[in-house]
């Protein structure tokens, strides 16, 4: 993988700015593809998120002092695009819970580019279940893999904040499912 | 990774419940739920989602033609337009009040204001202003040809753009509180 410092030194320079942008997107676009879209559910909804995510990265780059790293950075910027994209969208939503859960399961099965088994399906319920900002702790920790001191940096909340909003979001996704299993 | 596994043992286990029940009495391999369980922890990691084919191999030429559509997509704010609009509707106001002050002084010979002011009540006086001052904020707002909708939607936008800019600001939280 290529050096966040050469990126950054790059697109610092006008001359080779877009060369550098272009290796910032090789670099990580994949990555927070697939943040944005585990935060929103599908795929068109996610590419939106993420062009919007790269404009507005594009356009304040230079002021990142690269006191955090790059990719704690980005995904910073794109869980925020998510959460805003979720408020607006949850804001248009007048249905009850039960109703997008059926909405969802429903609409993930039928989606072309939806390709998981019957599990999958009930964990995706279950995430979708979460509060926006446990779910982005969730997704970060399960899928991701990142340590808490990561997430902490990129939600801008303490350590402590964010193990406890992974413990809930656990515990949560556990009833959900025992509760589908007893019902 | 090893970590989150074993956070996450209760949620494997539950899923494979799941689909012991899901399958509804069919006949698996004997050996099929012994397993089912250990690999769970793997297979639920795993990515159920798909992307339309080739998304990857274009998506950078994707994403730096809408952020040079973006670059180029100039957006006038409604503070700015509403700038461009004041030294106009200062002129046109003075223009407005020296034209009805002429016709009114030279029809009557003394100032039509003054005889009207010296009739007038108090509550006469506060309704005039309350009507003036309602009357202007609408011109305001028909100068910008701008709905409710429109004007509600700008204001946000502003609010959003400040919350980003606080964001992508790399400040650490001590910097942050001290700044705030």
């Amino acid at each position: 993988m290529i050096n966040d410092q050469i990126i950054l030194s790059k697109i610092s320079n006008p001359t080779t700015k877009e060369e550098g942008f272009r290796l910032l997107l090789k670099a990580y676009q994949e990555r927070l593809y697939w943040h944005v879209r585990r935060m929103v559910e599908y795929h068109d909804d996610a590419h939106d998120v993420l062009q919007n995510t790269m404009i507005k990265v594009y356009k304040s780059i230079e002021r990142f002092e690269g006191k955090s790293k790059l990719y704690t950075w980005l995904y910073r910027i794109a869980t925020n695009e998510s959460l805003t994209f979720l408020s607006k969208r949850s804001k248009k939503s007048t249905s009850s819970l039960d109703d997008e859960l059926e909405h969802v399961g429903r609409t993930l099965q039928a989606d072309s580019y939806f390709d998981g088994n019957e599990a999958q399906l009930r964990l995706t319920q279950a995430i979708y279940t979460l509060p926006e900002k446990q779910k982005a702790v969730f997704n970060m920790r399960y899928f991701d893999g990142l340590s808490y001191r990561d997430m902490s940096n990129i939600l801008g909340v303490t350590e402590g904040g964010i193990k406890a909003s992974y413990h809930h979001a656990v515990k949560k996704i556990e009833a959900f499912i025992k509760k589908g299993n007893y019902e | 990774m090893n970590n989150v596994k074993q956070e996450l043992e209760h949620i494997s286990t539950e899923l494979s419940r799941h689909i012991e029940i899901c399958s509804g009495g069919y006949k698996v391999p004997d050996t099929y739920f012994e397993s089912l369980e250990q690999d769970f922890t793997s297979k639920i990691h795993s990515n159920p989602y798909e992307t339309p084919e080739g998304y990857f191999d274009t998506l950078e030429d994707t994403l730096m033609s809408g952020i040079e559509k973006a670059e180029g997509a100039k957006v006038i704010s409604i503070r700015s337009k509403v700038q461009r609009a004041i030294p106009w509707l200062v002129a046109a106001s003075v223009i407005l009040v020296a034209g009805v002050w002429s016709i009114n002084y030279n029809i009557n010979g003394v100032s039509a204001d003054e005889s009207m002011l010296t009739s007038l009540s108090v509550e006469d006086l506060e309704e005039y202003m309350e009507y003036n001052i309602d009357e202007i904020s609408l011109a305001d707002l028909a100068v910008e040809d701008i709905s409710f909708d429109e004007e509600l939607y700008w204001i946000s936008e502003d609010i959003d753009d400040l919350e980003e800019e606080l964001l992508q600001t790399d400040l650490t939280e001590e910097e942050l509180l001290e700044f705030l």
